[in-house]
C-alpha cells in the first residue's frame, strides 16, 4: 500500500490526478448554500392560486412567464399586453398563434423580443428553459409546475395564477353553483381564482368582478333556457383526452370520473358505450375516430355523435358550455353560440371575430360529419338570424 | 538475429513511439486536464442567459475554492444562480459520466485483453438499466435507483462470466463477449417488459431516461455519480499497474505475483459500480466505453498507467462536447445517448478498417 502511495505521489504520476481533484473540488462547490434573490425594497403582496404569497416589486417593471407559458388566459383576464416583457419560447408562440388572443393582440404574436426567437429551444427541459426568463428583469414571473419550485427556491417572485397551468382551472364557479366532483382536488376552490389573481397582479383587482358577473349572467341565461332539472334524458358523455367540460351545466352526464381517458383504450370505451363522445387534442379527428373499425359497435359512432372538443380558448367559458349544451339538447336551445362568441369578444376587447375565426374556434370543419353540428355553420346561423329577425 | 529484429520497421516504430511516450507522456495529462477544465468553464457559457468565460471561471473558482464566498461578489445573483443551479450540475454530470465510462471501458478492455469490449457489450449497461427502470416502476427514491442499477449491473456481469465459464471457455474473451451479447439481449427484453408494465406517467420519463440524457441534472444527481465515479475511479487508478499484468494473460500475471481471480472480480465490481451510477443518473450512454479507449491508446499507448487516466479525461471531453453540441449548436434536447451511438459506430468502423482487423480477433 505504501509502495502504491509513494508511486502515486511521484510528481509525474500525481500530475494525472490533478484534473480529477479539480473536478471533485468543483463538484463540492455544488454543496454550497443556494444563492438567494433579495426581497425588493418596495413591494406589494399578491396571493397566487396555490395560496403562496409573492412580493411583487413596485412600480411594476413587467411580467415574464416561467415555462410553460400560456399567455391567453392572462391577456383575457387583464387586457394588458403592454406589461409583458417575456412570454415564452417559439413552440409556445406557435401554440399562441392558434388562439383567439393572437387575433385580438397581434402585437404580442409579432413582437420577437417577447418570444426570444433567437434563442429558440425546442425542449421540454424546464431547467434549460428557466435561463431565458432569467435573462429578463421583471417584477414577477407567472408559472406553474416544477420550474416554479426551482425558481422559488432561489427567492425569485413566481406567482401561480392557475390560468397559466392549463385551461382546467378556468372552471366557472358562480356563487351557489355545485362543485363537480372532478374538481375537488383544488382545495381552495373559490370563485374564478385565475381571474382574481391576474387582476390583483396588475394592481386592478376591481377588474375581476364585472367579468365574473357577466360570465355568471350568461350561465344563468343558459340554465333558464335549458332547465336542466326538467330534462327527461341526459346524454351520457365521454371525454377522450386530458380534460373535462362543465358537464352538469350542459345537462349531460359524465360516464367516467377519471380525469384522463386514453383515446386508444377501445375496450373500455366499448364497455362504457356513451351516447356522445368528445375528443380533446390538437390533432383529434372525429371522422377518423368514427371510421375506426374498432369503434363501429359504439352507440355514439352509429349515431355519428362524436365531436372534436371546442377550442381551448372557449371550452370552459359560457360560449363553450352553451356549445356543449346545444349539441346535447338542440330541441331546447336556440343556436346562439356564434352570436354569443362574436358579441362577447366585441364587448370585451372591441374586436370583431371573422366568420373563419369563429369556425376555427368551434371546429366547424372537423365536426362537419358529426350529427347536429349544422347549427354552428355560418349558413345555418345566418338563416336562423334572418328567421328570428323576421 | 538481433540485427534482424532491430531492422524490423514495426519494432523500430514501436520503440520510437515508446520513447516519445516516455519523454513527452507527461504533457498529455497536462493538456487533457487543462482541456477538461477549460471545457467545463466554456460549457458554462452556453445557454440562453448571457455569460462570459471570465465571469463563469470566476464563479467556478470561488465555488470550488474552500472558504466563504465574498460578501460583495463581482457577479449578480442571477449569474451565480445560472451557474450554480442550472448549468454546473449538467456540465459536471456529463463530465463525470464520460469520465466514468472512459475508465470503465479501458479497464474492461485491459482485463479481457480485447478491444471489442465495453460496458454495453458485456451487458453491464443493460443490467444496470434494467435495475434502474425496475426502481422507476416501483417508484423508488434516487438511492433505490442507483442501488438497483448497481445490483442489475453486477448481476449482468455475473451472468456473463458465469455463462462464459459454463461454456468451459474460461477467460476466452470472444466467448465472454458472446455471453455478454446474450445477457445484454436478455436484460433488454426485460426492460421492454417493464416498459410495457409501466403506467402512462412512468413510461415517457423511462423511455427518455433510457435514451441517455443529462436533462434535469441537479446537485443530488451529481453527488450520486460523483462519489462512485471518483472513488471507484481512484481505486481503479491504484490498480492500473495490475491491469498491465492482467493484460499479459492469466498465466503470466500469476507468475508475476498477481492474484488474478480476486483482482478480476475487484475490477469488475468497481466497473459495475461506476457504470451503474452513470446509468442511474443519465441512462444508457453507449459506445463511449468502446471508442474512447481506442483513441486514448493512440495518444499514450497501451500502458494502463497512462491509458486509464487518459481514457477518463478523453471520455469526459467527448461526452461533455456532445452535450454542448446538443445545447449550443442544435439547440434541442437530443438525448446524448443517441449522439454517442451515431458518432461511436462510424468511429469504431474506421478503427476496424485502419487496424485491418489486427488485435480485434482471438489471435
Amino acid at each position: 500500500m505504501l509502495r502504491y502511495l509513494s508511486k502515486l505521489f511521484q510528481p509525474r504520476e500525481a500530475l494525472w490526478l490533478a484534473p480529477y481533484l479539480c473536478i471533485a473540488l468543483i463538484a463540492l462547490g455544488l454543496l454550497r448554500p443556494l444563492p438567494h434573490f433579495p426581497v425588493p425594497a418596495h413591494s406589494r403582496t399578491v396571493k397566487g392560486s396555490d395560496g403562496v404569497s409573492v412580493q411583487v416589486a413596485q412600480p411594476l417593471r413587467g411580467i415574464a412567464f416561467a415555462p410553460p407559458s400560456v399567455p391567453d388566459a392572462y391577456l383575457e383576464d387583464t387586457h394588458s399586453p403592454e406589461l409583458l416583457v417575456y412570454v415564452g419560447v417559439a413552440s409556445g408562440r406557435k401554440w399562441f398563434a392558434n388562439g383567439m388572443m393572437s387575433w385580438v393582440y397581434p402585437e404580442v404574436l409579432k413582437n420577437d423580443s417577447l418570444w426570444n426567437a433567437k434563442l429558440f429551444r425546442s425542449t421540454s427541459n424546464p431547467f434549460a428553459e428557466i435561463e431565458t426568463p432569467l435573462a429578463y428583469d421583471p417584477s414577477v414571473y407567472l408559472g406553474c409546475g416544477s420550474p416554479v419550485i426551482q425558481m422559488r427556491s432561489v427567492g425569485l417572485p413566481v406567482l401561480t395564477s392557475g390560468s397559466t397551468c392549463g385551461g382546467h382551472q378556468k372552471l366557472l364557479m358562480c356563487p351557489g353553483s355545485p362543485v363537480p366532483p372532478v374538481w375537488f382536488h383544488y382545495p381552495e376552490g373559490p370563485l374564478f381564482i385565475p381571474l382574481r389573481v391576474d387582476a390583483d397582479l396588475i394592481g386592478h383587482p376591481e377588474l375581476a368582478d364585472p367579468k365574473i358577473s357577466s360570465y355568471c349572467e350568461s350561465l344563468d341565461e343558459l340554465q333558464g333556457e335549458l332547465q336542466p332539472s326538467t330534462l327527461a334524458i341526459r346524454p351520457r358523455v365521454l371525454m377522450v383526452g386530458e380534460y373535462k367540460g362543465d358537464f352538469p351545466r350542459a345537462g349531460v352526464i359524465d360516464v367516467t370520473a377519471e380525469r384522463k381517458i386514453p383515446g386508444d383504450d377501445a375496450e373500455r370505451v366499448l364497455i362504457m358505450d356513451p351516447d356522445m363522445i368528445f375528443i380533446n387534442g390538437f390533432n383529434a379527428s372525429p371522422r377518423e375516430f368514427m371510421d375506426d373499425p374498432r369503434r363501429q359497435g359504439l352507440k355514439a359512432v352509429r349515431d355519428r355523435r362524436v365531436y372534436k372538443w371546442a377550442h381551448g380558448g372557449i371550452a370552459y367559458k359560457p360560449a363553450g358550455i352553451r356549445w356543449l349544451a346545444e349539441i346535447a339538447h338542440p330541441e331546447r336551445l336556440q343556436p346562439k353560440v356564434r352570436q354569443l362568441l362574436r358579441d362577447r369578444v366585441v364587448s370585451e376587447f372591441g374586436y370583431r371575430l371573422s366568420e373563419e375565426q369563429i369556425d376555427l374556434l368551434l371546429h366547424v370543419n372537423e365536426n362537419s360529419s358529426s350529427m347536429g353540428t349544422e347549427r354552428f355553420t355560418r349558413y345555418d346561423q345566418t338563416t336562423s338570424e334572418q328567421g328570428s329577425s323576421k | 538475429m538481433t540485427e534482424a529484429i532491430m531492422a524490423d520497421p514495426a519494432i523500430s516504430q514501436a520503440k520510437t513511439e515508446n520513447a516519445w511516450t516516455q519523454k513527452r507522456g507527461w504533457a498529455i495529462p497536462l493538456l487533457l486536464g487543462v482541456g477538461v477544465l477549460v471545457a467545463i468553464v466554456a460549457s458554462l457559457c452556453i445557454g440562453a442567459y448571457p455569460m462570459s468565460f471570465a465571469q463563469a471561471a470566476r464563479i467556478v473558482m470561488h465555488l470550488a475554492w474552500p472558504g466563504p464566498l465574498p460578501l460583495n461578489p463581482p457577479w449578480t445573483v442571477k449569474e451565480i444562480t445560472v451557474v450554480q443551479i442550472i448549468r454546473l450540475p449538467r456540465v459536471l454530470l456529463a463530465t463525470l459520466a464520460g469520465l466514468g465510462i472512459g475508465i470503465s471501458g479501458t479497464a474492461l478492455q485491459g482485463l479481457m485483453r480485447n478491444p471489442l469490449v465495453g460496458p454495453d457489450i458485456v451487458g453491464v449497461s443493460s443490467g444496470a438499466a434494467f435495475g434502474g427502470v425496475l426502481a422507476m416502476l416501483w417508484d423508488l427514491p434516487p438511492a433505490g435507483i442507483i442501488g438497483l442499477a448497481f445490483c442489475g449491473g453486477m448481476l449482468a456481469m455475473a451472468c456473463t462470466f458465469g455463462l462464459a465459464k459454463l461454456s468451459r471457455a474460461g477467460t476466452d474473451s470472444m466467448i465472454t463477449i458472446l455471453a455478454g451479447v446474450f445477457v445484454g439481449a436478455f436484460f433488454l427484453a426485460l426492460i421492454d417488459l417493464i416498459k410495457h408494465l409501466a403506467n402512462d406517467a412512468q413510461l415517457p420519463s423511462m423511455v427518455f431516461w433510457l435514451l441517455g440524457t443529462f436533462v434535469g441534472a441537479d446537485a443530488r444527481k451529481v453527488a450520486m455519480i460523483a462519489v462512485p465515479t471518483l472513488c471507484g475511479g481512484a481505486l481503479l487508478m491504484t490498480l492500473r499497474w495490475r491491469l498491465n499484468l492482467l493484460s499479459l494473460g492469466d498465466l503470466d500475471a500469476t507468475t508475476l505475483g498477481a492474484n488474478v481471480g480476486v483482482l478480476r472480480w475487484v475490477i469488475l465490481a468497481l466497473v459495475s459500480l461506476i457504470v451503474a451510477s452513470q446509468v442511474a443518473v443519465s441512462g444508457m450512454v453507449g459506445w463511449v466505453g468502446l471508442v474512447v479507449p481506442h483513441c486514448a491508446r493512440m495518444l499514450v499507448g497501451p500502458d494502463h498507467r497512462r491509458l486509464l487516466p487518459t481514457a477518463g479525461l478523453l471520455g469526459a471531453l467527448f461526452v461533455l462536447g456532445l452535450d454542448d453540441f446538443t445545447r449550443a449548436i442544435m439547440k434541442a434536447e437530443i438525448p446524448v445517448g443517441v449522439l454517442t451511438a451515431l458518432i461511436g459506430t462510424p468511429v469504431v468502423c474506421f478503427l476496424l478498417w485502419k487496424s485491418q482487423g489486427k488485435g480485434w480477433g482471438r489471435e
